[in-house]
């Protein structure tokens, strides 16, 4: 694997979810702080004891350096109202890793498995493990513990997906026409033969109902060994397409009662390759908090130094 | 150390989103994660939360001003967005079988709380009525199909109901009642009902769509204001064909049947784990007869339209789903989350009862306080109760006013307890239910006391009565009742819900359960005094000859081996005891003992702990009781009675069919609303004139006691005497220390010289009861008796006094001689009731004119006169020194006592101080000089209080000791009592305010010196 290749001025994508309008490069580069509130409590000798709270949220500050106005309507039409009240999305494609921080960190987060579900009650037990010498990521202390008891009966092909942190959206808004390339290392325990899994990524309409998927293909994996499966493809069209859902499948003829799966570095990326993991803070819808017009005083079909600032909120 | 310590030892922990409850009155259809009543996702920025002691001291003196002892709770929330999702999928069917009868289907065991459940019932044959069903744990449950299965299916009935699963009902029994004998069920498949497969119950679950639109609509019969519900359409069926396939096409059958049921929708959260398709489970084929199938998925409500915290929350809302709720009684609860190595770690910081949400500005807040604070707002009188007699520790006034709010220091009764005496500190039973003992007696050897006032000790729950029989000492308890047709009439209190009869055709099936301590028991003794058993209880029943005993049960515990017995006896041929081999220990440890009967089966076992044993049948003959218990006193008298000379609490006898198998008192989970401890304070008599708040009793015994009081974080009421601060677990720091060095912020310290009191009066009502009668009613106003009437008057009496209501509870008539000579008998009450309204006409008999009294308080008397002539009489008479009416009884007399103690040393240094407490409670002269004395020793030198800031641990409670230090500032150290905590939740930020009194380690016996510990009992 090599390191990410260089993007340069890639359009940002904004509106709501299977309508979004592909927006220029900001020139002026995007502000992106992931924000976690922090306190710093001051104790009587001088020493400190700081809190945080286990979530964050992002605020975008989008700064060109002149629209069309053509352009600059685009957004102001959700500014005004006239696109509903939102919330809305904003995709920036140069985010390594669409995935929550505890799904990409394989529950290093929270400690559980937040964010990691399961088709059925047949399909096994998700848990956090913090055993770390099943744990693939260097430095890290967690990863996910798939177990299959066979109790009740497994379904033919069991699954785990990585659901999204926002209600209302059954998966994760895409931009059509993108290539996505979903990734995990996945390890069996050490004493079994080997297994088939596969990485697969789900697309849905608005109502989560499934329109297609593309999958890896079964992929044998080894007791004991570490694998990264990954699954690249082009997205599927908008419509009726809307959101899209990484999930993990294993064929259960190749399963061992008992056995279990241990999943690290989780990553969905807008590319073409495969690279290397990196933390995800996830896609959250976001409001509209500032935008601003001002008119030149050359071209008055201009509008310059526009700056948009979007912040991300909760379901 | 448990993960939740190491996360908060951390400089730098996390939290996590807080759980935030409110139990809105809702069908549980619309109850779970996600749905009204769970707004954890609606917790704004900040949150406080205050929990304090009340100290109970006077108020110029109180270390505690201020303080909030029941608890508040203030939010802030936000509007709503959409619902959380829930995993959805199916739970393991279940199924079965029946022939006729009622029906009954199992739930599939693995149902969890708020899970949808469909239990489906199949008919082959017959009409069948469904006016009632139960289902598992009240789970609240609607019929959604009641109808034929289509011609292509055959034209059976299909029964199908849907619940939302209450706690704990995995496993549990759908009955169909109501199901006569001759009905068949089920799918068969041989015989007449030959071809008739499998069964199958699907549900369709169709595209999402707006399932509640406009103002209102109605999920499970509860109308709500919504708008914009979306939802999944899903469709119920059945089949029954050989390929056990539930398809489109079968299901569209039952919807054919009738069509209004396309409609029949629930709400379901949107996942990917379930999309539109049909799902059905099937039933095991090839038995004969199949009828049922259980099967569930967790259900969730879909999005709706957000709303912001003034539109979400506004009262004027039509749209808002809570805009019709109270906004004072939804039980609310709050848990703060802490990031530990095993996952998010919940605290409870607040239980209790919402008091408002207040909308101000765009934003809403939810206030709430402690549901038990309010529940003891109750207006409550207490009985009379004579101290010297039945015993009237405060304790037990405490426990009787809890037990009037719902709350409870010990088991509460069942529907089929007839009579409960916790005896937390008095004979005086809470639940008379018809056996209200009406005489008690505790022989005492030391002294050879016959009637001493009934001990107290520690017991399982709060006290115990005791009881001895050793080489030195017997105490006896006794607790006698008896009824007879010329003594009150016997009725059951059908308020305690004690429908049943005790001995009796109608009911011969009893229990009597108890406490005990293992104490040892001496047989034989050097000196006379009572004899018997440890324990030993008699229920019997004699006819009007009373030596003839008709029926007897006797039980207890045999004094020479310390075996549980019962005796079921008529005194003639069938006399049989049965004595098991559960023996009570002597290990002086309190065991819980019960003994069942049933008369007229012969049957009887006994339990201790967690043994029991039956005997095998003890003949009786059912001629031997009569038809019922009220039948029994007209026939003769029944009488119940208990001695007991080892230590008891909490005494239960429960009347009905049922008893004999039902669970035990002792094995029914039992979580205490109440942390107390014993008081060393008693009272003289128990008689509030008028009723009053009980929190305000509660108060006045805190004062009288030197106790604190509060409710706790998880809603129990804390009174806790001072002997409660003494013990291990209350003066060990539990947690870790509080320092400037780590965790506390610079300290306001302030060492108070404004409350020192070095001389203190208390002011008290001292309080005797007389033991000799006399006249507490002396009434010379003509009373007008209407002939052949019954009068019914409530008179005050001219001095608070106790009356026997019971056994002397009738009226000697007096005679025109008694009246002329001024002769009033001794030791009656009286009338003089006469022909004339100025008492020159002939005097009455009691069988012509009579009074009874038929109820009493301290100051009041209602006196029932029965007027049996044709004429109209008067109570009334004309001679110069007789009164018209007089009512005997034992005078209670109180006057202002005060008694002074003063701190010489103090007063040398600093002059005196003077603190005058009246205290009301208080009707015992030591009981005064000891809480003076407390007082002084209390005030007499400056109070030591500190104010700290602290780094937030969710797990810190007032009361609890924590080791302070502030080396490199004030130099503060020590052990500190907390009185009072503020929670200050601010985003990341998490800040404990406590306030904090000075103390001391805990005593320790023959090593600590006395004013340099705290002591407990």
């Amino acid at each position: 694997m090599a390191p990410r290749v260089g993007r340069y001025e890639p359009p940002v994508y904004f509106g709501a979810p299977g309508a979004l309008v592909q927006l220029p490069w900001p020139r002026s580069g995007i502000n992106t702080p992931y924000e976690r509130q922090i306190f710093d409590f001051l104790t009587g000798s001088g020493g400190h004891r700081v809190s945080s709270l286990i979530g964050g949220s992002r605020q975008y500050g989008v700064n060109w350096d002149a629209l069309h106005q053509t352009t600059f309507d685009r957004i102001n039409q959700y500014w005004l109202g006239t696109m509903g009240p939102g919330p809305f999305v904003f995709i920036d494609p140069s985010r390594p890793n669409m995935l929550s921080p505890n799904q990409s960190a394989a529950s290093s987060v929270w400690n559980d498995t937040t964010g990691f579900g399961k088709f059925s009650d047949a399909d096994g037990y998700i848990t956090s493990n913090s055993n770390m010498t099943h744990v693939h990521r260097p430095g890290g202390t967690r990863s996910i513990r798939w177990q299959h008891t066979n109790s009740p009966a497994w379904t033919p092909f069991p699954g785990m997906l990585l659901k999204t942190e926002y209600p209302t959206w059954p998966g994760i808004p895409f931009v059509a026409g993108l290539p996505y390339t979903f990734s995990f290392w996945v390890k069996p325990m050490d004493d079994v033969g080997t297994s088939q899994v596969a990485a697969k990524i789900f697309w849905l309409d608005s109502t989560g109902a499934e329109v297609s998927n593309t999958t890896s293909g079964d992929i044998t994996v080894t007791g004991g060994v570490w694998t990264r499966l990954s699954v690249t493809t082009t997205s599927a069209p908008a419509l009726p397409s809307m959101f899209m859902e990484a999930r993990v499948l294993c064929v259960a003829s190749t399963l061992t009662a008992g056995m279990s799966f241990y999943i690290d570095e989780v990553m969905l990326e807008q590319s073409a390759t495969l690279n290397d993991w990196a933390p995800g803070a996830g896609i959250q819808p976001v409001a509209m908090t500032q935008w601003s017009e001002d008119v030149p005083w050359v071209d008055a079909m201009f509008r310059v130094s526009p700056g948009l600032v979007l912040r991300e909120v909760v379901g | 150390m448990t993960a939740l310590d190491d996360a908060l030892a951390s400089p730098s922990p996390v939290w996590v989103p807080p759980q935030l409850q409110a139990d809105w009155d809702v069908p549980r259809a619309y109850r779970g994660v996600g749905t009204v009543d769970d707004l954890s996702t609606q917790h704004g920025e900040a949150a406080t939360i205050s929990h304090s002691f009340d100290d109970g001291l006077p108020d110029t003196v109180t270390t505690t001003s201020g303080a909030d002892a029941g608890g508040v709770l203030d939010v802030d929330l936000t509007g709503r967005g959409t619902m959380y999702a829930a995993t959805i999928g199916w739970r393991t069917p279940a199924s079965g079988t029946q022939l006729g009868g009622q029906a009954t289907a199992t739930w599939p065991v693995d149902i969890a709380t708020d899970d949808l459940v469909i239990t489906a019932f199949s008919v082959v044959t017959g009409i069948i009525d469904i006016t009632g069903w139960t289902a598992p744990g009240g789970s609240e449950t609607v019929l959604i199909y009641n109808g034929d299965d289509g011609a292509a299916l055959g034209g059976n009935r299909i029964i199908v109901f849907a619940s939302r699963a209450a706690p704990g009902t995995a496993g549990g029994s759908f009955v169909l009642a109501h199901v006569a004998s001759n009905y068949r069920w089920g799918w068969s498949t041989n015989g007449v009902y030959a071809n008739q497969g499998g069964f199958s119950v699907g549900v369709k679950v169709g595209a999402p769509v707006t399932v509640l639109s406009g103002t209102s609509g109605t999920i499970s019969g509860l109308t709500v204001p919504f708008s914009g519900v979306r939802g999944y359409v899903m469709t119920m069926g059945s089949t029954r064909d050989t390929t056990l396939t539930g398809t489109d096409t079968q299901l569209a059958n039952v919807l054919s049947a009738d069509p209004s049921l396309a409609d029949v929708r629930f709400l379901v959260q949107r996942t990917g784990l379930i999309g539109q398709g049909s799902y059905t489970r099937t039933m095991t084929k090839g038995v004969s007869n199949a009828y049922s199938l259980g099967v569930g998925f967790p259900l969730t409500i879909d999005d709706r339209a957000p709303m912001d915290a003034r539109q979400y929350f506004s009262p004027y809302n039509t749209a808002s789903p809570v805009v019709s709720y109270d906004r004072d009684l939804a039980p609310v609860r709050y848990n703060f989350g802490v990031l530990t190595s095993a996952g998010p770690d919940y605290t409870r910081l607040f239980t209790g009862q919402m008091s408002d949400v207040p909308v101000k500005s765009r934003s809403a807040s939810l206030a709430a306080t402690s549901a038990r604070r309010l529940a003891m707002m109750r207006s409550v009188k207490p009985p009379l109760v004579w101290g010297a007699k039945e015993g009237a520790n405060m304790s037990w006034l405490l426990s009787w006013v809890w037990y009037q709010c719902g709350l409870s220091v010990s088991p509460k009764p069942a529907a089929t307890t007839r009579y409960w005496n916790p005896l937390h500190g008095s004979l005086r039973e809470f639940v008379a239910g018809g056996l209200g003992f009406n005489f008690t007696s505790t022989y005492d050897s030391l002294g050879t006391v016959a009637n001493s006032a009934p001990q107290w000790v520690d017991g399982p729950f709060l006290m115990g009565m005791y009881g001895e029989r050793s080489a030195v000492r017997t105490v006896r308890s006794h607790l006698g009742w008896t009824r007879s047709a010329t003594q009150a009439p016997f009725t059951r209190d059908t308020d305690a819900g004690a429908p049943y009869d005790m001995l009796s055709q109608a009911n011969s099936t009893c229990r009597v359960s108890m406490w005990v301590r293992g104490d040892p028991y001496l047989v034989t003794t050097a000196y006379t005094g009572p004899v018997g058993h440890p324990v030993e209880g008699n229920i019997q029943w004699n006819d009007n000859t009373p030596a003839n005993v008709r029926a007897r049960i006797q039980y207890g515990i045999r004094n020479s081996d310390r075996t549980l017995f019962i005796r079921l006896s008529d005194d003639t041929t069938n006399d049989n005891f049965w004595f098991s081999t559960i023996t009570l220990p002597t290990d002086g440890a309190w065991h819980f003992v019960s003994w069942s009967w049933n008369w007229k089966a012969g049957t009887v076992k006994a339990k201790m702990d967690g043994g029991a044993e039956q005997s095998s049948t003890l003949p009786t003959v059912d001629g031997d009781i009569p038809s019922t218990d009220a039948g029994f006193i007209a026939l003769g008298f029944m009488s119940c009675t208990m001695d007991f000379m080892i230590p008891c609490s909490d005494i239960y006898i429960d009347a009905g069919p049922n008893v004999y198998t039902a669970p035990y008192v002792r094995d029914v989970a039992f979580s205490a609303d109440i942390v107390t401890r014993p008081l060393d304070v008693a009272l003289e008599i128990i008689a509030e004139p008028v009723a009053r708040e009980a929190w305000g009793i509660m108060v006045d015994v805190a004062l009288a006691s030197l106790s604190s009081y509060r409710t706790d974080e998880l809603d129990r009421v804390v009174f806790a005497p001072l002997s409660y601060f003494g013990e291990a677990a209350q003066t060990t720091p539990q947690l870790v220390a509080m320092d400037t060095e780590s965790n506390m912020a610079d300290p306001d310290v302030l060492r108070d010289p404004s409350r020192i009191r070095n001389n203190v009066t208390v002011e008290f009502n001292e309080t005797r009861v007389d033991t000799g009668k006399t006249m507490v009613l002396s009434y010379s106003t003509v009373i007008s008796l209407p002939a052949s009437s019954w009068t019914v008057l409530t008179f005050a009496l001219d001095t608070t006094a106790i009356l026997d209501t019971i056994t002397s509870p009738t009226f000697t008539n007096l005679t025109s001689g008694q009246v002329a000579a001024g002769t009033i008998p001794a030791g009656v009450s009286f009338i003089t009731a006469n022909t004339l309204e100025d008492g020159t006409g002939t005097y009455m008999t009691s069988s012509q004119v009579s009074a009874v009294i038929i109820g009493a308080d301290s100051d009041s008397v209602t006196i029932q006169f029965r007027n049996t002539a044709s004429g109209r009489r008067y109570i009334v008479n004309n001679g110069t020194d007789v009164p018209f009416m007089g009512v005997l009884g034992n005078a209670v007399v109180s006057n202002t006592g005060y008694v002074t103690t003063s701190d010489p040393a103090s007063i040398a240094k600093r002059g005196e101080r003077t603190l005058s407490a009246s205290i009301g409670y208080l009707q015992r002269r030591q009981d005064a000089t000891m809480i003076s004395g407390l007082l002084t020793a209390m005030l007499c030198g400056p109070t030591t209080v500190t104010d700290v800031t602290v780094f937030g641990d969710p797990r810190r409670t007032p009361g609890q000791v924590f080791t302070v230090d502030d080396a490199q500032g004030t130099s503060l150290s020590g052990l500190w009592r907390a009185t009072a905590i503020t929670h200050n939740r601010n985003d990341a930020e998490y800040t404990q305010n406590i306030s904090m009194v000075g103390t001391t380690p805990p005593g320790v016996w023959d090593q600590s010196n006395w004013d340099e510990v705290t002591w407990s009992d």
